[in-house]
């Protein structure tokens, strides 16, 4: 969306604004919510020929990639959720030793607050300990800005730069200010240095790292308009704040129509020290604003103390602000106001406020209607009660994606969540630990290529017994259906080799595998039981595309005239054991949802009463999926029996 | 300063309208922030879509200062409370989007009457839009979202109808004819709760409630 020089941008997509810009060549990263629509907004331009624009395989290999493509001289960007910085992170500390050529931007959005849930962390320890200058947008303008003021400042110091976003910066929207998008035509080239590009020697990495911190320093001298200092001689109190919570000031000052001291950091690596110095010299009270760790808070009392100066320091050591969880606007009107004693504003109708929490319907994590995952997981419980298995002491470890659902009610089949890939590992070692009961552990495809594989060689090698179920949708779905090395095409839908998680599993040594279409309930309950009965590592691969994604025509399911009966003795299995918003009980019994049924036939599997089918005429169904056709352009009919 | 809530489940395209109004306020020549904020689930977690046009700093709507809110979904606009000013406008639609983990539980979904009191005590307008099952000619059931804000655009006076039309005609040219029949209809619908307001129905009541 644009206007002229405008464009409204989320804080994700001004990053990758801000390095088209910049002339980026090479984009690389790997989906995670907050920071997926940053290479999803570049990759329509990686049609148009200077830029190359992937999703990796996992956050490791990006960096590397765009570390590749920045040694021989081109500007790259790599971009992904906080939890990737960790998967990345051996290699981000060596290559922020060996410093770069080209511009080398690693964008980084930490989820406060966990919207996404994994880990609450704040990714700025990285920038402290790989020595990475480390730059904080507060805004969707200042991410663009940032992004593309990165790759120079990258290329003058000679160090790839740290872009770090936080999820409401990341999901804020702005009219951003944008200039042309230039395409740098530039000749690659790598020469050979091993004192700089290898470790091979101790010295050398001790002179790497050294360095890695004369750059850091070299950085403060071009930070320029960053880190502006204000200086309201007529009040005592100050405020020291980075990222969204300085734009939360911004609105409570301008709305009280107050004035005091404000230094706003930009660079939380190097930090402004001297601008520290001269604020906290002009006021008698501080408050110091920034989401998760009190790391500009703990710096600023340390200069405070080398420095002589002893004004109040106010943050989260007083506790006047948490250390989890992400700031508001009234957390920081309220904190602003404790330290200049306003009175808060009264609490109106605190009574009713509370009657609308109390009425509001929590919801959790939910598959979609005709998901194959549900289907499997439906399998899974099947295959252990069949085998006379106690459900509630079969352990299955879950993994990260839509498969994780698999832990809601009603399948309450996971047990674990860890982080990505760690399903098999942590299955082997409940194994080693002693647990003779059969132990499943189930696994997304996008998991399986990310960090799966290593996991599953180490169990073969181990020789323990463990049931693994893959769940190949052929995306990575949950952070938007991106493609993976197994959906047989790249982001811009060219087509591509396709790496076959079965063959994948047979070279890893496993000796029983099995492929099944998980609607074939019965196939697959099977399929599991014998994998569960086999003694050493057994890998089902559950393969069938995500729901969401399949835009094929599904006859949907119904209810055979007169055969549910209204007196619920079957519990309405259908319902209460599938867990689909496509079925609703009514009085009269259940009812199948015609616009919301996938197909899946999940819940006809479930019936006892054998009431739920798809016996329709021919011409009936010829209708119907036409019908289908016009509103939604697809053609191909799914077979009736699938 | 005008500032709006949209709130709605994921699937029922909150971003969409969010955008679309954001675009129109762009078109005028405000300056936009925004914010949304949806969840994990690629189908049925809550979104809530925070827009203010005009000068701003903060992506969100301060506390009791939304001049509307949007529900797409009616459990939803309970999310939004906070955020209602005295006197603003709750424009909240009829459908319901019960959770798997509520059905399963048995527990209880809030009924309409119980939000709009919620809204009504805060000193807010709620109209609740009754569900209507038309359908174009082609059978295609009209988005409630573009439903909703014909609604907006004839109880509020942010932008001409006009404007607004032409916004939804170029924003997504392949939808534009559905996405038109569904802002029409919104509009009409409006005006004949408007103008029905004197006499007392049960939708009135709850139209003509509050201030
Ligand atoms: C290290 C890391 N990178 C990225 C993510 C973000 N993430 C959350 S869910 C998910 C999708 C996993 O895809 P897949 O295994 O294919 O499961 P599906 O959602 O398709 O069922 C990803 C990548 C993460 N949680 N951790
Ligand atoms: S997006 Fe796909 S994998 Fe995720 S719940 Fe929906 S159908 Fe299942």
């Amino acid at each position: 969306m644009s206007t002229s020089n405008r464009m409204y941008l989320t804080g994700d997509q001004a990053v990758a604004r801000g390095a088209l810009e910049a002339g980026v060549a090479v984009a690389t990263g790997y989906p995670g919510n907050p920071s997926t629509r940053a290479i999803d907004f570049l990759l329509p331009h990686a049609h148009k020929g200077s830029l190359y624009a992937e999703w990796s395989v996992n956050e490791k290999v990006a960096v590397e990639v765009a570390a590749g493509a920045a040694w021989a001289g081109q500007r790259s960007l790599v971009a992904m959720k906080m939890s990737g910085l960790n998967v990345a992170a051996d290699s981000l500390l060596s290559i922020a030793h060996s410093g770069t050529r080209g511009g080398l931007v690693i964008y980084v959005a930490d989820d406060v607050n966990a919207y996404y849930g994994m880990v609450e962390q704040d990714s700025r320890y990285y920038a402290l300990m790989a020595c990475l200058p480390t730059l904080m947008p507060a805004d969707p303008q200042e991410a663009k800005d940032l992004a593309r003021f990165a790759f120079q400042l990258s290329e003058v110091v000679g160090t790839p730069i740290l872009l770090r976003s936080t999820t409401n910066i990341a999901n804020a929207f702005q009219d951003v200010t944008v200039e042309e998008p230039q395409a740098l035509i530039r000749e690659a080239t790598f020469q050979r240095q091993p004192e700089i590009y290898t470790k091979a020697i101790s010295s050398w990495c001790v002179t790497q790292h050294q360095n890695a911190l004369e750059r850091l320093s070299q950085v403060a001298s071009h930070l320029g308009p960053l880190n502006p200092l204000k200086i309201a001689p007529s009040s005592p109190y100050g405020v020291i704040a980075c990222g969204l919570p300085w734009q939360y000031l911004q609105e409570v000052v301008s709305s009280w129509g107050i004035a005091l001291s404000t230094l706003k950091v930009d660079s939380f690596s190097p930090l402004p020290e001297d601008k520290i110095a001269a604020l906290l010299r002009e006021v008698k009270d501080v408050l110091v604003l920034e989401e998760l760790e009190p790391l500009v808070e703990d710096q600023t009392k340390k200069i405070a103390w080398e420095r002589g100066l002893s004004p109040r320091i106010r943050g989260k050591g007083d506790n006047t602000l948490p250390r989890t969880g992400d700031y508001s606007l009234e957390m920081i009107a309220g904190a602003l106001g404790k330290m200049l004693n306003r009175a808060p504003p009264p609490r109106k109708q605190e009574e009713v406020l509370q009657r609308a929490r109390t009425l509001s319907v929590a919801r959790k994590l939910e598959f979609c209607p005709g998901c194959p995952h549900r289907v499997t997981y439906y399998a899974i419980n099947q295959a252990i009660e069949q085998l006379g298995l106690p459900r509630e002491e079969t352990i299955t470890t879950g993994d990260i994606g839509c498969t994780i659902i698999g832990m809601s009610e009603p399948q309450n089949t996971c047990w674990t969540e860890v982080a990505m890939g760690a399903s098999i590992p942590l299955a082997q070692g409940m194994k080693l630990s002693g647990i003779d009961r059969p132990l499943l552990a189930a696994i997304g495809d996008g998991t399986f290529y990310h960090a799966g594989i290593p996991g599953l060689l180490n169990a073969v090698q181990s020789g323990v017994n463990l049931t693994i179920i893959v769940m190949d949708n052929s995306y990575i779905a949950m952070t938007g259906h991106q493609p993976h090395p197994g959906t047989g095409r790249n982001p811009l839908g060219e087509k591509r080799p396709t790496a076959d998680i079965v063959s994948l599993a047979l070279a890893c040594g496993v000796q029983h595998v099995t492929p099944v279409n998980p609607f074939r309930v019965t196939a697959t309950v099977e399929a599991i039981e014998r994998a569960i009965k086999y003694p050493g590592v057994a890998v089902v691969v559950a393969q069938a595309e995500c729901a969401y994604t399949d835009r094929r025509f599904h006859l949907p399911y119904r209810v055979k005239e007169g055969r549910c009966p209204a007196d619920k003795s079957c519990g309405v299995a259908c319902l209460y054991q599938v867990g689909c918003t496509g079925v609703e009980e009514r009085d009269s019994g259940a009812v199948i949802l015609e616009k919301q049924c996938r197909g899946c036939g999940l819940c006809a599997a479930a019936c006892p009463h054998n009431a739920i089918g798809r016996d329709y005429s021919w011409p009936t169904v010829k209708q119907a999926a036409s019908r289908y056709w016009r509103s939604r352009g697809s053609r191909t009919i799914v077979p009736m029996e699938h | 300063m005008t500032n709006l809530v949209i709130v709605g489940v994921g699937g029922q395209r909150v971003i969409t309208l969010g955008n679309l109004i954001a675009r129109c306020a762009l078109e005028a020549g405000l300056t936009v922030r925004g914010h949304a904020q949806s969840s994990l689930a690629v189908l049925g977690g809550s979104v809530t879509y925070h827009l203010r046009l005009g000068p701003s700093y903060s992506p969100f709507v301060p506390h009791g200062q939304a001049d509307v809110i949007l529900a797409l979904e009616l459990a939803e606009t309970l999310r939004a409370v906070p955020y209602i000013k005295d006197g603003g406008l709750a424009l909240v639609s009829e459908d319901k989007k019960a959770p798997m983990n509520l059905i399963l539980s048995h527990a209880h979904y809030p009924t309409p009457e119980e939000v709009a009191q919620i809204y009504r005590h805060l000193g807010a307008r709620f109209i609740l839009l009754p569900k209507e099952n038309q359908k174009t000619q082609k059978g295609r059931a009209l988005p409630e979202a573009w439903r909703l804000l014909g609604v907006m655009s004839a109880v509020t006076s942010f932008w001409s109808r006009k404007k607004i039309e032409e916004t939804i005609a170029a924003y997504r040219p392949r939808e534009a004819s559905l996405n038109l029949a569904a802002f029409r209809r919104g509009y009409q619908l409006a005006q004949e709760i408007e103008a029905k307001a004197a006499a007392s129905s049960p939708i009135e009541k709850a139209a003509s409630a509050g201030k």
